[in-house]
């Protein structure tokens, strides 16, 4: 049986925190009636009426993209919604090329020129399964590589580096990713 | 790696262990083609677990309906279901009593299997949304770990168990409902007088006859208990008024009375009683007439009392009725002494917050709070921050509402600022819970396959709208409440309030426009005993106009500070109609196109995406269900065959005598599920019968239950397991023949 990595989020942060969140409704909308980029698109769901929460979400088969704001800075946040064949490296190699294809698209969007950038020099990864990753050392310790071998075979530049986010101890692990001068894609 | 459930094995109680198993296997069996789609969506539903808009894998983009292509297309959970489409989880949250410990773990499931967002609904459950069927029995096991459950939770068969969030700290309260609520639901949860519904069944506990807080709502259910407290024999005795056969719905109907009073002794055996006449008696073809509500309107509730007590006198004593009743109170819920100094200075907005959530409740020195979710929503991190509070000042526990907030009780009057500010820090203290910006909304089309118009959009547009305007103070219209459902099935309550909306749409050229069905004069009054009624249908982009436009004529007409039900029924339905007229035109397309598009969305409106709903379950029969059960405890003992072949060989026994006592259901649906009175009565009525004989294979079958019931030996190898797995899986499809045989022929009594 092909092994199955735990789930993973990757989080891309923006460069600001003036978009209002209900721009995105049409612009998702838009999206899944002219099937832009290449996933099978379930839904828009707006939760902009949570504090702190996911604000618009746009929901795909297999992964979920949210311009969030719950680790208190804002940011495209993307959630695996099953299991993918391979590694965690490969988990987070697919999440983050996934990611980046709708950073970009959201990028050249009209509405949203000048407006909204993301920043590639920092990936934050977080291991969304508890019984896989406890947030701590040892498993920081344990899945750090892999987050760096992914962002690095994703992104070009040079070898970056992880460090551990530290927060609640009930949160899932997060690993920064930063570093590699080289913020484009590979 | 260990799994979840591995990990949880030893923490969960045997039967819940077997319980969930089996719904894993069942899971399994599905995607072999080896259960039959309509009986594993009641099986499912019966676990919580919930379909979403567009799992038919159809989604309308504006322009036309597109497919999505999930991946394992023709797999389906249900009719029209497709596998992959992710669903929703209902979770049971009995009388809205929720831990520190319990938050948590919702939080925790909400991250991994959800989007981060757990929301409250109107019975006091939660729920999370766009889960994928393939994590549910994980899920269901880390809930089980800090005893919640979802058994049941949807489904024909009982809901969750509601109760006033004030219970314990009301003043108008006769006495604490929570132990009577809590004892109903475990005595009810899987309990066989309950699996043969033909539609959901509905209890809640009130405190009080006039419920003057609006959160018990007894007479809106299919069964209520008010709590009322009676001299008998010179000493005060507690017991319920007993309601039966409300509802809301399409249609209200506002319970009867069956009992004006009943002892607490009385009510668990009443409850079964009045069960097993819904169950032998209520409709199950039609689903649109399968509630209790209708079984009583059209019996009368006299003869429903007959049958009652005539079911009451024959049921066969259960100590289970009365055992609980000698259980220790629980500990008491509040700290001895306040958590701080009371030197805290409160952030800004304090008392703006505590002039609308904060109540007093009959015991001095504590306050209770509420929590005001906007649209019943949270984050997780707001859940563990909520966890964090609660365990800090008060002893552990909150309450779920049935306006979709969170109560804190038991706090310290003293700790009222700091409490202030830890919620304010974590965004949890939004002001005007339970008044007039606080919008009871259903999901609606944001999620549900009934949905006709955007519930959620009205109500976040309504909420934004009237806290812009700070009507949550404005003491004429605060305690107008108002309440929108996506469609007329009332899952958001419009039929109850002040103002009501219920999703519709109308045509409009070549067009169709998303409108609300505007309702008036409803009440939460004696337990929701009034029920508003439609006054017209408001186009949705104007629906937030037509509630400024009555709350503005309320406050200035309303005379001698009469309620917004009484101004409604002064003025009359009729003169406010007229008074809203220009509201209700819809522009054409070319002049304003926003009116075709609906709350929070960007499509142009069709009612495409409506779907074939799921809370009306499937009606299952109790030998479908067994047979299913069977099944599954087969399929699990030819996983064991190597490993444990003892262990395979009991499960293939058990999975036999689940199929023998399914087919006797037919006959006798109370048999015993002892194993010697299950072949007895399966012998009697199949073997000597000849009802099971198969005129090719003719009882060889029977013969492997009838060997394995009389073996105390385990297999001595896997080889023997394996061989005793396979009878086993022989006598199930036996089993299946048997009962297609049964359903096709005239039913002939059996003596048993």
């Amino acid at each position: 049986m092909t092994p199955r990595a735990p789930r993973v989020c990757v989080k891309l942060y923006a460069n600001s925190d003036q978009v209002p969140d209900s721009t995105f409704v049409p612009i998702f909308h838009r999206w899944i009636r002219d099937r832009l980029l290449d996933f099978v698109y379930i839904d828009v769901a707006d939760y902009a009426h949570v504090p702190g929460g996911p604000g618009v979400m746009l929901v795909t088969d297999g992964i979920a993209f949210a311009l969030d704001r719950a680790d208190g800075r804002y940011g495209l946040l993307a959630q695996q919604r099953r299991p993918v064949d391979g590694d965690v490296a490969d988990a987070i190699a697919l999440a983050l090329k996934q990611t980046l294809a709708v950073a970009d698209a959201l990028e050249r969007e009209r509405s949203l020129r000048g407006k909204l950038a993301f920043d590639r020099s920092r990936v934050r990864v977080e291991i969304n399964d508890r019984l896989a990753a406890t947030n701590d050392e040892r498993s920081f310790r344990v899945f750090a590589p892999a987050a760096v071998d992914a962002v690095d075979r994703v992104l070009s530049g040079d070898r970056r580096a992880a460090t551990r986010a530290h927060g609640d101890a009930r949160d899932r692990l997060a690993i920064d990713v930063h570093g590699g001068n080289d913020a484009s894609g590979a | 790696m260990p799994t979840w459930k591995q990990s949880l094995s030893s923490v969960l109680p045997p039967s819940v262990v077997e319980e969930i198993d089996t719904f894993e296997s069942q899971l399994e069996l599905r995607k072999q083609g080896k259960l039959e789609e309509k009986v594993f969506a009641e099986l499912r539903l019966r676990r919580g677990v919930y379909g979403q808009r567009y799992d038919n894998g159809k989604r309308h983009d504006g322009a036309k309906t597109q497919e999505i292509a999930y991946p394992h297309r023709g797999l389906l959970k249900g009719p029209e279901t497709q596998w992959d489409a992710p669903g929703m989880q209902r979770i049971k949250i009995p009388f809205g009593r929720l831990t520190a410990e319990q938050l948590e773990v919702l939080a925790d499931c909400a991250e991994e299997y959800s989007n981060g967002v757990l929301h409250v609904t109107t019975r006091q459950d939660v729920q999370l949304h766009f889960v994928d069927i393939e994590d549910t029995p994980d899920l269901h096991r880390r809930l089980a770990a800090v005893g919640i459950t979802t058994r049941e939770a949807c489904g024909n068969s009982v809901r969750n168990v509601t109760g006033c969030p004030f219970a314990g700290i009301c003043g108008h309260e006769a006495f604490d409902i929570s132990p009577y609520a809590r004892a109903e639901m475990r005595f009810l949860l899987g309990h066989r007088d309950v699996q043969d519904f033909g539609r959901k069944f509905k209890i809640a506990f009130s405190g009080c006859a006039d419920d003057a807080l609006g959160c018990g709502r007894a007479m809106m259910h299919d069964l209520g208990f008010i709590a009322a407290t009676r001299e008998v024999d010179g000493e005060e005795r507690r017991g319920f008024r007993v309601v039966v056969g409300g509802g809301l719905g399409p249609v209200p109907h506002v319970a009867k009375e069956l009992y004006d009073w009943m002892p607490v002794e009385r009510m668990l055996p009443a409850s079964q009683a009045i069960a097993r006449v819904y169950a032998r008696l209520g409709e199950k073809r039609n689903r649109n007439k399968a509630r209790i509500k209708f079984l009583v309107a059209q019996l009368g509730i006299d003869e429903f009392k007959r049958l009652v007590d005539q079911e009451l006198a024959s049921l066969e004593p259960d100590e289970r009725w009365t055992e609980w009743l000698d259980e220790p109170s629980p500990s008491p819920e509040y700290r001895e002494s306040p958590a701080t100094d009371g030197s805290a200075v409160a952030a800004s907005g304090f008392e703006d917050w505590k002039a609308t959530n904060v109540y007093a409740p009959r015991q001095r020195g504590f306050v209770a709070v509420f929590v005001n979710l906007p649209l019943g929503d949270l984050t997780s991190r707001q859940a563990r921050a909520l966890a964090d509070i609660v365990r800090r000042y008060t002893r552990d526990a909150l309450r779920t509402t049935v306006d979709q907030n969170l109560l804190l009780r038991w706090v310290h009057e003293l700790d009222l600022a700091a409490l202030y500010n830890d919620l304010y820090t974590s965004r949890l203290a939004a002001t005007g819970a339970a008044t007039v910006a606080d919008v009871t909304s259903c999901p609606g089309t944001d999620t549900c396959k009934l949905g006709i118009a955007s519930s959620r959009g009205l109500g976040a547009e309504l909420r934004s709208r009237l806290e812009a305007a700070k009507r949550q103070f404005d003491d004429s219209v605060k305690n107008v409440h108002i309440r929108v459902s996506g469609c007329p099935n009332s899952c958001g309550l419009h039929h109850i309030g002040d103002i009501g909306f219920y999703g519709s749409s109308r045509n409009i050229g070549a067009y169709k426009v998303p409108h609300f069905q505007l309702i008036l004069g409803g009440s939460l009054e004696n337990n929701a005993a009034s029920y508003g009624m439609a006054v017209g249908a408001v186009p949705s982009r104007r629906a937030p106009d037509a509630v400024e436009r009555l709350l503005g004529f309320y406050s200035a007409e309303r005379q001698n500070g009469e309620s917004f039900r009484a101004w409604v029924t002064r003025v009359g339905k009729k003169a406010i109609k007229e008074r809203l007229q220009d509201l209700l035109d819809v522009p054409p397309h070319e002049v304003d196109p926003s009116f075709y598009v609906d709350w929070h969305d960007a499509r142009e409106y069709s009612v495409g995406d409506i779907g074939v709903g799921e809370c009306a379950g499937e009606v299952v029969s109790l030998t479908q269900f067994s047979l299913a059960i069977a099944e599954s405890k087969a399929f699990e003992a030819s996983i064991l065959v190597d490993s444990d072949p003892a262990g395979a060989a009991r499960l293939a026994f058990a999975a036999m005598l689940d199929a023998a006592q399914g087919l006797v259901k037919t006959r006798n649906a109370d048999v015993s599920s002892e194993p010697s009175r299950v072949i007895d009565e399966f012998k009697r009525a199949f073997i000597d019968t000849r009802l099971f004989f198969d005129r090719f294979v003719g009882n060889s079958e029977w013969q492997y239950l009838d060997a394995a019931s009389q073996s105390n030996e385990p297999p001595r190898d896997a080889d023997e397991a394996r061989r005793r797995v396979e009878e086993a899986q022989l006598f199930i499809e036996a089993s299946h023949a048997c009962y297609a045989r049964v359903v096709q022929t005239p039913r002939v009594p059996v003596p048993v």
